[in-house]
């Protein structure tokens, strides 16, 4: 995609519910809007086995071609942007169809320099079976990463990912997948690295998926994190749920946005987003748009947000046990983030989620 | 003759007479004859000849809006204003955001934007013209009166035709006016508070209603009165391709409290007219305000309504809104808890048939500590109608230990009808509870089957099922009020099923 394209693009309104807090202008590395910088240095991507295995037959990482057909939202900003920055190059993780895991496999972006760029495709082939860890990491002042992917028929993928990129790097993340007939996709993300932080993750579902995203993400300085989250029922049978837990402390601030979309005529889907938000200082802030389109009605939607203090109770009760409002504090936030994954069907993930984020609290508590 | 250039020729014929500010009404009474006939299910689509003693052309100018002042004869600074806002109202482009296409489609150019039926405001029934009489006997409002209310106003078009108020509620210094004899008798009151709470910046429609306002209720309840039984204001669109935009101003001063009621219907024609109006409140400390409003207007109006409080401390507003008519309502009544202890308490529902989009909804700003809020919302959507809830909570950083709740609940009655939610939360204070859940469904078989297996038709179990939905906002309503609601809601239910 051509910097002359994303120079063709307009400014995105503040009217439109995914660019509604944190405008372009605020995300753009120069200020430039126009402009799209040469000096991108491409992520290293390294894709492993977690157990330290060979990788198997049948999963692969090679170069892709971006002129393919894309999942991606063309005329959105940022996409156009993160796309004119990749310059054409993309990574492409093939996954052939009957592939079944018995480890996850381990991805590693790590973004370094000052501008940093990844665009990742992913292909998983039909009835396959496989967990991916995806690993961000690096001190690049600005990271932008595109991903798209298609979950083939019938396929069960599960993904964990870690945004662990330095507390003072802005990163812009776009994704749109796709999940086939019957497949079951399952996205867990633990959000504790940037400064300034988008994310516009977008999913459609075909007849009999089952979708869920869980995201944990924690606030401490200035950090500010913005997840924009769109599902799109076209056709029904199915199933999407969406859950985010956001801990704010000092001045930092939680955005959630989200849309489900219900298409006329998808009758039997079951669509579901709760935000939940702690607030633990007095100048956090957090703000829940959890937004329904509901045009069939033989469906279950519903939504929830809610955001609150520690409960004093609970802070009792620890301290109580000899431990110091610190730690106390430490805990329950540790508790209420991990909480987002307890629905995770793999313990696996799951568990590599919560020993990454204990150790993120533990370091945390020594500063 | 053509129908375009008929109206025209009357247009030239009445500018000259226009330019006065006085239109006759013959050649626009003319034009009511030709409207249609078929008023369908809509019980209060029928209307009556229009007998206007001053009709503007259609459109509005810089001139429209300081004809309006005049005729009025209103003091200066209120025709300024009207100008100002009416500059902001050209200046300001169409909301971006909502049903774009249908707000889109509304001809400004073919709106009259001030018809006088009547000489005045009346205070007895006897002395207001025939047929403006018969208008309000069909729609039960004298019977009302003389039974359960304190106080009523009557708007017809462009101006309040007729208003009363209990001897008992005047001698306790009640002041219960129509917006105009209002800033005539108390200019200085509405000069303080006129556009205070709602300035004319505030959003495109305030800015066309604070240009060309006419009517409206302005209503003061003096410090430790307590107005028992609700008043009243009744507003009705005649004539097609009209405007009716009213201005209330209520002043709840400390420790009073008052129950307003507002109905609206208009006749059904095969032309837009627009109502948008602007609504003030004002709750002093420990005061109470309950605002009803049972909408009905006609699926030939579009609906743009702002409605704002500003509550003091300890007092309460509640504003409980039911939307049933129009083509398009965007009606999202707000409360401002300016202080201490304040609370808010917003009640809607809205029904959507075929062709009809409610976009209502509420917001509150939580300015203080210790400030409560109660949201609840409820839609119902039928025959490829369309509901969307658009809310906004704002608590800001200094609003500690406040507590928010908003649920919102949607019923989709059949496959080609679509429900919408929008909530938004910005939280800024680390000490708030907010909470917030909705859900979409469609009436539950098992409740269908349980109500049928008694002997219930399937109709009827519906339309019990859909009232027992709506009851929380039906129970918040004078009684009389609740059965013509519940009725209303069987009238529209009526071959929902099959």
């Amino acid at each position: 995609m051509s910097k002359a394209f994303y120079a063709s693009l307009a400014e995105p309104s503040q009217a439109i519910h995914a660019w509604k807090y944190t405008p372009w202008k605020k995300l753009h590395p120069t200020g430039k809007l126009n402009e799209v910088p040469d000096d991108f240095l491409e992520a290293v991507v390294i894709l492993s086995m977690m157990d330290g295995s060979d990788l198997p037959s049948g999963v692969s990482l090679e170069r892709g071609d971006d002129s393919k057909t894309s999942l991606l939202q063309e005329d959105d900003k940022a996409v156009a942007f993160l796309r004119a920055a990749c310059d054409g190059n993309t990574w492409e993780l093939n996954i052939e169809a009957n592939t079944i895991l018995s480890s996850p496999l381990h991805v590693s972006i790590r973004a370094s320099g000052h501008l940093s760029v990844s665009h990742i495709q992913v292909q998983v082939g039909n009835n396959s079976d496989v967990e991916i860890i995806w690993a961000l990491s690096g001190e690049a002042g600005w990271f932008g990463l595109l991903r798209e992917g298609i979950i083939g028929h019938a396929c069960h993928y599960h993904e964990g990912i870690e945004q662990a990129l330095s507390s003072s790097s802005t990163v812009i993340r776009a994704e749109s997948w796709k999940t086939g007939r019957d497949a079951t996709m399952t996205t867990s993300l633990l959000s504790i690295g940037g400064e300034l932080v988008r994310s516009d993750l977008r999913a459609i579902l075909d007849k009999g998926a089952t979708y869920q995203q869980f995201i944990a993400s924690n606030g401490k300085g200035i950090r500010r994190d913005n997840h924009h989250l769109q599902v799109t029922h076209p056709v029904g049978n199915n199933q999407s749920e969406l859950v985010i837990h956001n801990a704010c402390d000092d001045k930092s601030r939680a955005i959630s946005t989200g849309r489900l979309t219900i298409a006329k005529g998808a009758d039997g889907s079951d669509a579901s987003q709760i935000f939940k938000n702690l607030l633990l200082s007095q100048k956090a802030r957090a703000d829940s748009i959890p937004e329904l389109e509901v045009l069939a009605n033989d469906v279950s939607a519903a939504h929830g947000a809610a955001s609150a203090p520690l409960d004093p109770e609970q802070m009792f009760y620890l301290m109580s046990r000899g431990l110091d409002s610190e730690e106390s504090e430490g805990l329950i936030v540790g508790g209420f983030l991990i909480a987002a994954f307890e629905k995770l069907p793999r313990d696996s993930i799951g568990n590599w989620l919560k020993g990454r984020l204990a150790i993120h609290l533990d370091c945390n508590l020594l500063e | 003759m053509q129908f375009k250039s008929r109206i025209r020729a009357m247009i030239g014929l009445s500018q000259q007479m226009h330019r006065r500010g006085i239109n006759m009404s013959q050649e626009a009474r003319d034009m009511s004859q030709e409207a249609r006939d078929a008023v369908g299910d809509y019980r209060y689509g029928f209307h009556d000849p229009e007998n206007a003693t001053i009709r503007f052309d259609f459109g509005l100018s810089e001139q429209v809006v300081r004809d309006i002042s005049e005729i009025k004869n209103e003091p200066h600074w209120m025709t300024e204003m009207r100008v100002k806002a009416y500059k902001h109202y050209i200046s300001r482009p169409m909301p971006d955001w909502g049903n774009s296409e249908m707000l889109n489609s509304i001809d400004f150019e073919n709106i009259c934007y001030y018809l006088k039926s009547s000489k005045g405001s009346e205070t007895d029934w006897d002395e207001v013209p025939e047929d403006i009489k018969n208008t309000f006997d069909r729609l039960g409002i004298p019977n009302a009166e003389q039974k359960w209310l304190g106080g009523v106003t009557a708007q017809y078009e462009s101006e309040v035709v007729y208003h009363s108020i209990r001897e008992d509620l005047e001698e306790q210094g009640v002041v219960f006016l129509d917006m105009d004899s209002g800033l005539r008798e108390y200019e200085d009151v509405v000069k303080q508070y006129f556009g205070s709470v709602v300035p004319y910046s505030d959003n495109k429609f305030s800015a066309l209603n604070t240009a060309v306002w006419s009517g409206g209720s302005f209503l003061i309840i003096p410090e430790g009165v307590h107005v028992e039984m609700p008043v009243q204001a009744y507003f009705r669109i005649n004539s097609k391709n009209m405007g009716q935009f009213e201005r209330t101003l209520i002043i709840a001063r400390p420790g009073s409290s008052v129950h307003y009621i507002e109905g609206c219907t208009a006749p059904t024609y095969s032309t837009d007219s627009l109502h948008s109006a602007v609504v003030e409140l004002i709750a002093e400390e420990g005061s109470h305000i309950r605002y009803s409003t049972v909408q009905n207007w006609s699926t030939n109006v579009y609906n743009l309504v702002t409605k704002r409080g500003i509550a003091y401390r300890n007092s309460t507003i509640e504003w409980v809104d039911g939307n049933i008519g129009s083509r398009l309502t965007m009606k999202y009544p707000a409360v401002i808890l300016k202080e201490e202890g304040a609370h808010a308490e917003i009640i809607s529902v809205a029904y959507s048939g075929e062709g009809q989009h409610q976009d209502a909804g509420s917001k509150v700003h939580h300015l203080a500590p210790n400030t409560t809020s109660r949201i609840l919302a409820k839609s119902i959507s039928k025959n490829g109608g369309r509901s969307s809830y658009r809310g906004l909570v704002k608590v800001s950083p200094k609003a500690h230990n406040c507590k928010v709740s908003v649920v919102c609940d949607a019923l989709l009655l059949d496959a080609d009808s679509r429900s919408d939610t929008y909530p938004t939360m910005e939280v800024s204070n680390q000490s708030c509870v907010v909470e917030h859940e909705a859900s979409v469904s469609k009436v539950s078989g098992e409740q269908l089957f349980y109500l049928m297996s008694r002997g219930h038709t399937e109709e009827q179990a519906m339309g019990m099922i859909i009232n027992g939905f709506f009851e929380p906002f039906t129970k918040e309503l004078p009684l009389e009020y609740a059965s013509e609601l519940n009725k209303l809601l069987e009238m529209e239910m009526v071959g929902s099923i099959g």
